[in-house]
Parts: structure tokens; sequence; C-alpha cells
């Protein structure tokens, strides 16, 4: 009796918690195909109306533009410096360089996205650095914040493989360092590289408290014109914002499917 | 020695110039040797490669961080000598309460979530595999949404016109309406749950799933019941991991402002928030925004270092 009671309440606990993580999404579905509700507060009229303002709509289709070229250009550069950091502090000895990356890697947390964007507004808004308004400040801001889970995603897939050996073999084969990490080391992270992408592109894509500070008006981001679209009579930010769960999800599946293929431990990566 | 050309003096490499002045007894002179030297300096070569990473961090955190140190003592209309911003931060109410807001908003949104997320790790560490990974990954859906976007879908079913209050409006019209408001600390305290929940889940469920379970079992062999097994052995054993999620959580929620902002804009009365106003064109003074900011860090730095001594105790349990 005690027992089934027990096991009554944990499946509860599971479908309110589900349900709990689901609301969001779905209603957001739901209201963007909802052209006119009921007084009961249910969809009345079902169209297509608030995708078709977004589309008609120059600045909000410039802004999904914006936000799909940040984000590669995001994973680019948080590649070209992650790896190549998370491979040297992997193999070297130097117990201060390993002790300073750990600080490094957990720096982000300490400063949230809006401290780190107060700074940046300040320090490159004047004439000889000017960066904000432009893409680049936000890119780079990116490259900041996701640069712990691409550290840790590499590292966890360098532990995984025998950096030693595969040095040696390669060294006694006659290749330079960075022939070594180009083409004997890099092939074999494929795994940690393609989690520690799709964790980056989704970050960058989702971001919204660095890039509303520092980001201009030209280059303002998807999520940031989101906002700005509630401010409509009509309904069009739930239209965008079910865009924006479409492509997030496509990215979550990608992430489920890679963390389980490469026997890289997802908790390790995320916290 | 030393060539003149005509573009200035240049170093001939000969090999008489290039002997040591001295050699060690036991060294062994040639390529064997050289292939040594590169061995030796391997380990500071390969740290080299962390200088790219170390630039952006130099140029995106701490140069703009000691800007903004700098400025909460320089800028605006409390700058100058004595830390007038800090004094102004703490005397001027408005600015108290924001902090008392979003302090109570972190800790009780991190308490809610941890037991919650606590709970939530406790039931799917007991199903069968398959169960667990499918709940796994539906557990980092969240995670992977836009905060803005998640606040619009809770204000579709919770907003002032929402689902929940047309329903309630639509059962009958008593005379003081029923409604729900999620513009309140308690209704962001319930969308922030979104974040919270899954992270303090996914921090436990690892403890949970590394933990032994021969002490449960051995609990249960001298006849304790199904609850005192969970508050005498479980919780304390995953204490370090409990105590870590908290401060995780914490931080998590005092940073953050898309969620409040989606929701309500810059009304509500949170730190971040009121920084963000400071550099609107009505309230411009980045002196308080640049102080607030460095309250922040601190604290969020206490809570980090809270956080990593708890993880490593996990860490060791572990092995």
């Amino acid at each position: 009796m005690r027992g089934k009671l027990v096991r009554l309440a944990a499946n509860l606990l599971v479908v309110v918690v589900v349900t709990y993580y689901l609301i969001p999404i779905l209603s957001i579905a739901a209201a963007s195909f909802t052209v006119q509700w009921s007084r009961e507060g249910l969809p009345r009229l079902v169209g297509t109306s608030g995708y078709r303002e977004f589309w008609d709509t120059f600045e909000f289709r410039r802004s999904l533009w914006v936000s799909l070229k940040i984000a590669p250009i995001a994973v680019v550069l948080t590649l070209l410096t992650v790896v190549p950091a998370a491979y040297g502090i992997h193999v070297s000895r130097n117990k201060l360089l390993k002790s300073a990356a750990d600080v490094f890697i957990t720096l982000p947390l300490c400063l949230p996205p809006l401290i780190l964007a107060v700074g940046l507004l300040q320090s490159y808004g004047k004439d000889p650095f000017t960066l904000t308004g432009t893409i680049w400040i936000v890119v780079l801001g990116h490259v900041v914040l996701s640069s712990p889970y691409m550290y840790r995603s590499v590292s966890a897939n360098l532990q995984m493989i025998d950096t030693e050996t595969l040095v040696e073999a390669a060294k006694s084969c006659g290749a330079s360092p960075p022939t070594i990490l180009a083409k004997v080391i890099i092939p074999n992270l494929g795994p940690g590289i393609a989690s520690g992408s799709l964790l980056t592109f989704t970050t960058s894509f989702g971001e919204y408290q660095l890039a509303k500070m520092v980001s201009g008006f030209l280059n303002q981001t998807f999520p940031i014109k989101i906002w700005e679209a509630s401010k409509r009579v009509t309904r069009v930010q739930f239209a965008m914002s079910f865009i924006a769960v479409a492509i997030a999800f496509i990215f979550f599946i990608l992430i489920t499917f890679a963390f389980t293929k490469s026997r890289i431990r997802e908790e390790k990566v995320i916290v | 020695m030393v060539e003149r050309s005509p573009w200035g003096v240049k170093l001939v490499s000969e090999p008489e110039a290039c002997q040591p002045l001295y050699r060690f007894p036991g060294a062994v002179a040639g390529p064997s040797a050289a292939a040594q030297g590169n061995y030796l300096s391997a380990p500071r070569k390969e740290s080299l490669y962390a200088i790219p990473l170390a630039a952006v961090f130099l140029a995106i955190v701490i140069v703009p961080f000691i800007r903004v140190v700098a400025g909460s003592l320089t800028d605006g209309s409390g700058g100058g000598l004595f830390l007038g911003n800090y004094r102004k931060i703490f005397t001027t109410p408005a600015v108290l309460r924001s902090i008392r807001n979003s302090l109570s908003l972190s800790v009780w949104s991190s308490l809610l979530g941890g037991v919650i997320g606590f709970f939530f790790a406790h039931v799917i560490a007991g199903m069968k595999v398959k169960a667990q990974r499918l709940l796994i990954a539906v557990n980092t859906l969240p995670l992977t949404l836009s905060a803005v976007v998640l606040a619009y879908g809770f204000l579709v079913v919770f907003g002032e016109s929402g689902v929940v209050n047309a329903f309630l409006k639509h059962l009958g019209p008593g005379s003081p309406p029923l409604r729900v408001n999620i513009l309140t600390i308690g209704g962001l305290v319930f969308v922030y749950l979104i974040f919270q929940v899954p992270l303090m889940t996914i921090i436990l469920l690892s403890a949970m799933l590394a933990a032994d379970p021969h002490i449960e079992e051995a609990a249960m062999s001298v006849g304790a019941n199904r609850f005192r097994i969970l508050f005498w052995v479980t919780v304390p054993g995953l204490a370090p991991a409990l105590f870590g999620g908290f401060f995780l959580l914490f931080i998590n929620a005092f940073g953050a402002y898309a969620t409040a902002y989606s929701l309500v804009g810059a009304n509500m009365n949170l730190v971040t928030l009121k920084i963000v106003s400071q550099f609107s064109d009505v309230g411009y003074d980045p002196g308080i925004a640049n102080a607030l900011s460095v309250m922040i860090v601190v604290l969020d730095t206490l809570f980090v270092v809270g956080y990593r001594l708890s993880m490593e105790r996990v860490k060791r349990r572990r092995e």
C-alpha cells in the first residue's frame, strides 16, 4: 500500500515537472498559429498571419539573419581559440598553467553576461576601439560565454584518447607541433568538438542579455527583435518565438544525439 | 661572425660561432642533443597554444572589468574619493529594495528549484535505463531555449490576459476576482524554476548515479524504511552536491535579467534591471551601474568559490 503510494507520488512528480517544461513551448506553438482568442482564453481563429507579418517585415527578417550569422562565427572563433588551449593545457605538465586555466574557465560564472556587457559598453564604445554596435563585440562576448562548454567537452574528449602515444608517434615521424595538433589530435576530437560546437551555437543563438546591451540598431539579434515585436499590437512575437523554439529544438536533438554517441558525460560539460 | 651588408649587420652562422662556451662533461654533441633540447622545451611551447584564448579573455573579460571597477570609483555623480558610488548604493532606499528583491528572488528560486530538482533526480535515478535516458534528455530541453522565448511562453498561459486568467474570469465574476499575476516576485520565482530545476537535476543526478548503492542496501538490511534511508543516508551523502547546486543556482538567478525584462520591462525593482536602466537616456549614471556590477561580481565570486569547493568534494567522493 505504502509502496504503491510512493510510486504514485513519483510518477505524479515526473508528470508535473515534464508538463511544466512543456508549458511555454506548447503555448508558444499554439499562440503563434492563433489569430483570435475566445473569451475562455482558448484559440478561436487559426491562421498563419503572424508568420506572414514576420516574413513581410524587413527588420525582423534581418534580425534572424544577424543571429544566424553571429552564431556560426562564434562557433568558429570558439573552436579556433579553445581547442588549441585545451590541448596545450592537457599535455602541459605545468601545474601553474593548469590552475590558471581552471580559474579562467570559471571566470564567466563570476561575471554574468550583463556585467560583461556593462564593461564592454564602456571599454569599446569610444573612438580608438569602437566595437559596440558591430557584430564582432557580440561574437566575442559569445565566445567568452560559451568557452567553458567548449573547453570542458574538448578536454573530456582529450582524456578519453591516449594523447601521449599519439604525440610520440607523430614526433618520431618528424611532424612539427602545429602539424601534430592539426593532423593527429584534432581528427581524434570529433565528438568533443561536435558537442561543444552545438552547445556554443545554441548559447549564442538564444543569448539576449549581452547582445541587448552592446549590439547597435542594425545588428540587433533575433531574441532582441522578439522582445521589440512584443510591443506591437499584433501577435507576431509568438510566431518569431516559435521559429526560435524550432531552431533550438533541432539543436537540442543534435546535442542529445551527439552526447549519447560520444560517451562524453553531458552533465560534466553543462555544469 | 659578423658580416656587413647593405641592409645592416647580419650574423653569419659558422660552426665555431655556435659552439657553447662550456659543455657539461656528459653531454653529447650533434642531432641527439638538439632533439633533447626540443623535448625539454616542449611543455613550454605547448602552453603557447593557450595564448589566443588568453588574449580574448584579456580583451573581453579582464580589461572591461578593470574599466568597471575604475568607473565605480570615479564615474558619475558619486565619483571621486571616499567611495561615493558605493555609499550611494547603500543609502538609496530604492536601490536597497532592489538588492533585497534580487536576493529573495535568487534564494527562493534556488531553494525551490533545489528541492524539486532533488526529488526529480531521485525519481529518475530509480528508473530503468531507457526511461532514465529519455528524462535526462527532456531535462536539458529548457536549457537550450532562449530566456525571452520562455518568458513569452509563460505569459501566454499565466499573463494578465492569459489563458488561466481568462478561464478564471469565465468561471464566475466573483467580487474579488480570482487572478494569477506572474509579474510579482513570486511569479518570477515560478518562471525562474524552468532554469533552476533542470540545472539542479543534472548536478544531483550525476552525484546520485555515482553514489555507492551498497550503503543504502546496508541501511535497508538493518531495517531502515524508505524515508529514513532518504533523509539519513541519501541526503547526507549528497550534501556537497546539494550545496554546490544551490550556489550555482543562486549565481544563475542573481545576475540574470532577460526573463524579468521580457515580462515587465524595467518596472520590476531588481539589481540587474537597475543596472540596465542606468544606461538608458533618462537616468544615465554609469557610476552607480559600475558599483552595482562590482557588488554582483563580488557576491558571485564568493558563491563560485563555494560551488567549486563543494564540487571538489563531490569529485573526491566519486573517486
